[in-house]
């Protein structure tokens, strides 16, 4: 017995916490492995996005662990995973499963939906505790997601096995049951101060990772590809994070005036246009990228994506008149992790032998096995 | 003892290739082996055949390349372990510094490489689709009858063009098994065929990049005059076929080893070659990865392990340090 959300990154440490704390039994969505992927898989649709895969594969398997609810994200706009949630629930109730749907649309565009899904999801929890319980898990979330930004900077600088993931997932754990936002600075504190113990060696390299927000904040549908960059020798910077991500598309978009239109901006002179998803954004980045010094851009999305792959046609364009390396992984269930291997290891070598050239005036060959 | 030598071993889907140079570069021998399924073997066999340059000799360094590269790594004792992208970039830039584009066509893989001013500045590889590969080739020049040492020729004989259908090798074989029973000549149809593999090449890798000349073409499909002449024709520009077009991934993984020499190489040796190599494999389930780990034994005893996910049985590899 027990309610159910999407694996997404670390969400689930975050909306665990509130779910369990307004009095509800969790099932925690279970760590995505190969099994989970070919559950989503055979139960989904052949041309669905990877991400539905994925979450179809985890709610299937939490279902057959005991959960009798699931909880999850609604949505409008071009992209179409605004109709998941609708879809999995028929065919998950097709599978024979019984189960409550609870489906947050976003509160700006329909208050009334969203208003009475919290409202039942809160059971008796007056409003006032909603809110400071929201306050706890959003601030819980920002530090995970700090704590991830420096581990992405310390692991390419460190020499031999590379610890700082291992860390990380500690971190997560260690911080999961803590309600007081004064423990959570205090343990952030103990495990960056291990972390910067690491670094020893300087990074060959700066590269972006952008493109579709599931396949960029879940490692296990991007192949762990941070942890390969960090193996080569590059520091990576991630586009998305969920804290941030929280507060630009659900409080902002409640409160339009806090709203920043610096990605229309920049984007403007590519594409004026909202395309769905985060193409837009994908195009403001790499734009971005390129003025702010990064060696390289990575974009990752689900095979058939169809914001991304708008704006993947864009970003060639970018890419050539900045002057920055892009590498497009299109990812699905059949990605190939020795292909992946190989492009991200020739992309690295392309980044790092156009750095020497501009800092030295010679490319030398000299990057090691 | 004679003077030092310098190894590159590039193993394929297809082919394994091996490259001997000099300490001044020059090529002392090179082989193109059928990998046949058989990578280990493919190695051993190799390295019978270049036997007698590295006997009395020294070896510096030893490069790999390819899919099989870890392998290959683990079994002679690699000192540069590099992607096929980069090796064949390296191999052209050997042959003609000033190449700007690199078409390379190999069994299972093909890629487009774009060089600026001797350093790749864009790449692409084939991902799922073998449609525009040589193992396709040599499928329907065997269907036909036909040797694929002939395919080439016998395609230069057409004189009527014939449009294959090329978005897919299935698609294709049966367009020309249709275009067969129409009663077309064999010359057309393989013409045909050469034209639709070289539309689909540049249609899946060179979409979107600028193909300038000097252009190299490389990989065992370079050897069909054909499909040459199918590239020129499409690109309307000469294109360049270098030496050692067949080895070129070795070769470009031995001249690696040699810039990168290191004060003392890791090659095991000869006699360790002959060892007994026996990959097993196994089904780890800790978790629902369910991995297949690969463990490769010499003599009994692990030497390299791949396929787990989790890293649970990596032996930590040695971080590239950086030499500035």
């Amino acid at each position: 017995m027990g309610i159910t959300f999407p694996r997404f990154g670390t969400s689930h440490v975050a909306i665990g916490n509130l779910l369990k704390w307004m009095g509800h039994d969790v099932i925690k969505p279970p760590d995505i492995t190969e099994k989970t992927i070919s559950l989503g898989t055979k139960n989904s649709p052949e041309l669905a996005c990877f991400p539905l895969k994925i979450t179809t594969g985890s709610f299937i398997e939490a279902l057959d662990s005991g959960a009798d609810s699931i909880l999850m994200a609604g949505g409008v706009g071009p992209c179409r995973f605004g109709y998941y949630g609708y879809l999995q629930k028929g065919a998950l109730t097709q599978m024979g499963y019984k189960f409550d749907s609870f489906i947050i649309e976003p509160p700006s565009r329909h208050p009334k939906q969203a208003y009475h899904t919290i409202k039942s999801l809160k059971k008796k929890t007056p409003w006032h505790t909603v809110m400071k319980y929201v306050y706890i898990v959003l601030t819980k979330q920002k530090y995970i997601d700090k704590m991830h930004k420096l581990v992405l900077e310390t692991a390419p600088k460190e020499v031999g096995e590379i610890k700082s993931f291992k860390l990380f997932n500690e971190f997560v754990q260690k911080v999961e049951p803590v309600r007081e936002v004064k423990s959570l600075k205090e343990i952030y504190q103990h495990y960056a101060d291990k972390l910067y113990k690491f670094q020893k060696v300087t990074p060959k390299v700066k590269i972006k990772l952008l493109g579709e927000i599931y396949l960029v904040c879940e490692p296990a549908a991007n192949l762990y590809i941070e942890k390969k960059l960090a193996a080569l020798g590059v520091e990576v910077q991630r586009t998305i994070y969920l804290g941030e991500w929280f507060d630009g598309h659900v409080v902002k978009d409640i409160i339009p005036i806090l709203k920043e239109k610096e990605t229309e901006k920049t984007a403007k002179s590519y594409l004026s246009q909202m395309v769905g998803g985060h193409g837009q954004e994908t195009v403001a980045q790499t734009v971005q990228a390129s003025q702010q010094g990064f060696d390289g851009v990575i974009q990752v999305y689900p095979f058939t994506c169809t914001p991304e792959i708008l704006a993947q046609g864009i970003i060639t364009k970018v890419s050539k008149d900045k002057k920055i390396p892009v590498l497009t992984l299109s990812m699905d269930e059949h990605s190939a992790q020795a292909g992946i291997d190989t492009r991200l290891e020739a992309f690295v070598d392309l980044i790092y032998q156009k750095k020497l050239q501009n800092e030295r005036g010679e490319a030398l060959w000299v990057m090691g096995s | 003892m004679g003077n030092g030598v310098i190894i590159g071993i590039d193993v394929g889907s297809v082919s394994t290739n091996i490259v001997v140079l000099d300490e001044k570069q020059n090529l002392l021998a090179k082989e193109y082996i059928r990998t046949q399924g058989k990578p280990i073997q493919a190695v051993k066999k190799g390295f019978e055949a270049v036997e007698k340059y590295i006997k009395n000799n020294p070896v510096l360094s030893v490069g790999t390349t390819g899919s099989g590269r870890k392998l290959a790594a683990a079994m002679v004792g690699a000192d540069v372990v590099k992607n096929e992208i980069t090796t064949h970039a390296v191999g052209a830039l050997k042959h003609d510094k000033d190449v700007k584009t690199v078409i390379e066509i190999g069994g299972q893989d093909s890629k487009i490489i774009i060089l600026d001013d001797s350093i790749v500045t864009d790449f692409a590889m084939n991902s799922v689709c073998a449609a525009g590969t040589g193992s396709f080739l040599d499928q329907q020049a065997a269907r036909l009858g036909i040797s694929i040492e002939d395919f080439g020729k016998i395609a230069l004989e057409s004189t009527t063009e014939l449009r294959i259908a090329g978005r897919c090798s299935v698609f294709a074989e049966s367009d020309m098994i249709h275009k067969q029973q129409l009663g077309n000549s064999i010359a057309d149809i393989l013409a045909g065929l050469c034209t639709s593999l070289v539309r689909n090449y540049l249609n899946n890798l060179g979409k979107g990049k600028e193909i300038k000349s000097p252009i190299m073409f490389q990989g065992g499909v370079a050897a069909n005059p054909g499909i040459v002449s199918a590239f020129e024709k499409e690109l309307e520009q000469k294109i360049l076929i270098p030496t050692h077009y067949d080895v070129m991934g070795a070769f470009g993984s031995a001249h690696l080893a040699n810039i990168q020499r290191p004060s003392k190489s890791k090659f095991f040796g000869l006699e360790a070659i002959d060892d007994d190599f026996t990959p097993s494999s196994f089904n780890c389930s800790d978790c629902g990865n369910n991995c297949e780990v690969v463990n490769l034994k010499r003599n009994g005893l692990i030497v390299g392990s791949w396929g787990d996910k989790c890293q649970k049985y990596h032996q930590p590899t040695e971080q590239q340090k950086i030499s500035s």
